[in-house]
């Protein structure tokens, strides 16, 4: 090979190398930086398995906004069993293309690795089989019914499916005394799974849907089906899509009519979400419109004072940490990361596959249970021989068979620069929305 | 009928947005013959420049003066010290399409790692719209129009009118012949690549004005409905690239309007599929079909 072909080939090389590295390597190399620090240390590896890249790039930082404070009070409560929790970023990157491969190399490459959270809606039905096959507990975010009856013994999730969440939506526009709604949702997999019991609930409830819209995502305008919605003259709109194409959306409406009552769903609490549509439309507008239809977590118990203290003096792994504690995929991670430890407690052993049997032995109400509500209390509590109920920053967390836990619904909105409850939802006007 | 003319005149809104960047787009893959998939990246790193801008103060068509001068600046760098090398070794054009994907994937991260995985929107309000005759627009649109139509007749005289225009037509229909008859061919090579920034500049900055936020990522997001007007119109041609942002423009909005918005993208899409087999070159296109990068 002459000199100057060397160059090239070498030139092409450099190229493709870089490529790999901007589309996976970075995950690796986390990955590998981390298990390799983990190995040294003898930490249990927690691995923050969502996406730090792309369009999706901020639900990394929000499970990690969950995982670092709860290692803050593990490691400093003694850890478990005696070794530290480290929590480890890997980018997943949202897509299953990428993330399956991302999984197995996570798998592969920790020896330390004990506990996942991850699995969004855009992945979690292709990484979750592999969790399971490698016997470690995943705590997901995702809210696609398909896990709602999930046979993997490995899956848990705290958060009510979409399915719960769309009625709780419709719920939510009826008890606000709206009867003229219009639905607008994303046509990506996230949105799509409230989409269906949000419309259906709103036809039980003898809501008038002046329009039902599924918008193609990341468009560049959405005037025609603005105009469209304008027309119906809905007094509210029950929607979720992601930050770009619902500020789209929402600046377009504002300058072609007026923004009625917006009905959201926990993605609105999300502060991507709050900076793209308030920089579109005005903050103080969508403070004043916008109800969001929340899983309900008072934020007065002392999990959550807690969560939030911890959350504050994590800033050195959480950037601007107080833009995550309204976030309920951030406390929903916390209490994920927490209940794991307490389980590893109650199985006196950190091996996944042992462990995972005694998740639901320290969050189910039980005669003689302690209700604790930090890791510190459910440790001691355990020590001395007791039965623990871990009630953490997202209230109760009782799973069912299938490992799904629902909580009760709130409709919450911004008072004075803070997510405060305005009303909550009673079982029996949610179930009268899913027909049950 | 009230509908279809709003339609239509929001399609020529979006049509206007793709011709600024189509027409860029197109003018440096007909000189050069390279396919800059970093094109979307040219736009997010120009729109973050007028968001810098904006941000201290600076009003915000000034500050995309500015930053479609970055624009053309960040393309010429990236042509000089990237593409160049591997085009002046011999690079086959497949080749330098996976150069410009790597170009591409990179900025955009190196993007993102500087701004953050957040949105961004410029303080610019666009006002409410203004009924005209039955079309719905607001003063950002029609200024977002003007720039498009000044655009696309700045480029199309200096390619009909001028000396650099005829070297640039010169150049795309056979660059060796070009050289030959005394052609500068690097500097028109440098200028193509100057020019199609500055629309890069002027496009993510009109985009990101439009979609009233932007991220790290919006402009290479929006890159292929900017190459499916550009192949439309006939990949090479300027008039092509703006025949073909108002067809895929106002065929989604209309869609959009009559059919399930949903399916907005699909039916742009069938149009292109429509076209490509109709008239496989495109409209407009002018291109010899057995051409190499030129650098």
């Amino acid at each position: 090979m002459k000199k100057r072909d060397r160059r090239i080939a070498v030139g092409g090389l450099v190229a493709i190398a870089l490529t790999t590295a901007a589309w996976g390597g970075s995950s690796s190399s986390s990955t590998a930086q981390a298990s390799s620090a983990s190995a040294s240390r003898g930490a249990l590896e927690i691995a923050i398995f969502h996406t730090y890249s792309g369009a999706n790039a901020a639900y990394g930082p929000e499970a990690a906004a969950g995982c670092f404070p709860a290692q803050k009070l593990i490691n400093a409560a003694g850890g478990v069993l005696g070794q530290q929790i480290q929590c480890t970023p890997v980018d997943a990157k949202g897509d299953p293309a990428d993330s399956v491969p991302a999984a197995n190399r996570l798998i592969a490459s920790s020896s330390s690795l004990v506990g996942v959270l991850g699995g969004g809606s855009t992945d979690a039905t292709a990484v979750v089989p592999l969790f399971q096959q490698a016997k470690i507990p995943i705590f997901s975010t995702t809210g696609q019914d398909s896990f709602d009856h999930s046979t993997a013994s490995y899956f848990w999730r705290i958060l009510s499916p979409d399915g719960a969440q769309g009625n709780a939506m419709a719920a939510g526009a009826k008890k606000l005394g709206y009867s003229k709604v219009a639905t607008l949702f994303g046509n990506d997999a996230a949105a799509q799974g409230s989409a269906p019991t949000a419309i259906s609930g709103a036809k039980r409830l003898h809501l008038t849907l002046t329009a039902s819209q599924t918008l193609a995502i990341g468009q560049p305008s959405y005037r025609s089906e603005v105009q469209q919605l304008i027309a119906g003259n809905p007094q509210a709109i029950i929607t979720e899509a992601d930050p770009q194409t619902s500020a789209t959306y929402f600046a377009e409406l504002s300058q072609l009519g007026k923004i009625p009552v917006l009905i959201t769903d926990p993605v609105s609490q999300e502060p991507t979400w709050r900076t793209a549509v308030g920089g579109a439309i005005g903050k103080a507008l969508l403070d004043k419109q916008d109800y969001a239809v929340v899983a309900y977590s008072p934020p007065t118990t002392l999990a959550y004072r807690t969560y939030t203290a911890a959350l504050v003096a994590s800033s050195k792994q959480v950037p601007q940490p107080a833009q995550w504690d309204a976030d309920l995929y951030s406390v929903a991670d916390y209490d994920s990361v927490v209940i794991m430890a307490l389980a590893m407690d109650a199985a006196h052993t950190t091996k996944p596959s042992v462990y995972n049997g005694f998740i639901t032995k320290v969050t189910s109400p039980s005669r003689g249970a302690v209700i604790v509500h930090s890791y510190a209390a459910g440790k001691a509590a355990l020590a001395n021989g007791q039965h623990i109920q871990y009630v953490g920053a997202v209230g109760p967390t009782v799973f069912d068979r299938w490992h799904n836990s629902g909580q009760g619904f709130a409709i919450e909105r911004v008072a004075n620069g803070k997510w405060t409850v305005t009303t909550l939802l009673t079982a029996a006007e949610i179930n009268a929305a899913a027909g049950g | 009928m009230e509908v279809f003319i709003s339609a239509v005149g929001f399609g020529v809104v979006t049509a206007s947005l793709l011709a600024i960047s189509a027409v860029g787009f197109t003018l440096q893959f007909s000189v050069t013959n390279v396919l800059n998939l970093a094109f979307g990246s040219v736009m997010t790193g120009s729109g973050f420049v007028a968001y810098g801008l904006n941000s201290s103060g600076m009003n915000i068509w000034l500050a995309m003066i500015i930053a479609a001068l970055c624009g053309g600046v960040i393309s010429v760098l990236m042509n000089t010290l990237l593409y160049g090398p591997f085009i002046r070794h011999g690079m086959t054009l497949f080749g330098m399409v996976i150069v410009t994907i790597s170009t591409a994937v990179i900025s955009d991260h190196i993007i993102e790692a500087a701004v953050g995985p957040s949105f961004f929107s410029y303080n610019a309000p666009a006002g409410k719209a203004l009924h005209i005759a039955d079309l719905l627009l607001t003063r950002q649109d029609l200024t977002i129009i003007g720039i498009a139509a000044l655009v696309t007749l700045v480029t199309q005289l200096t390619l009909q009118r001028t000396r650099l225009g005829k070297s640039m037509r010169g150049l795309s229909v056979n660059a060796s012949l070009a050289r030959a008859c005394g052609i500068p061919t690097r500097r028109v090579v440098t200028l193509a690549w100057f020019g199609s920034g500055v629309m890069a500049g002027l496009g993510g900055v009109a985009l990101f004005l439009e979609t009233s936020t932007f991220s790290a990522t919006t402009g290479s997001d929006f890159l292929i409905v900017v190459i499916a007007a550009a192949v439309v119109g006939g990949i090479g041609s300027a008039r092509g690239a703006v025949l073909g942002a108002l067809v895929v423009g106002i065929v989604t909005e209309v869609g959009a309007a009559y059919w399930d918005p949903e399916l907005k993208d699909v039916l742009a899409f069938a149009v292109l599929i429509v076209v490509l087999l109709v008239r496989p070159q495109g409209l407009f296109s002018q291109l010899s079909t057995e051409r190499v990068v030129v650098g």
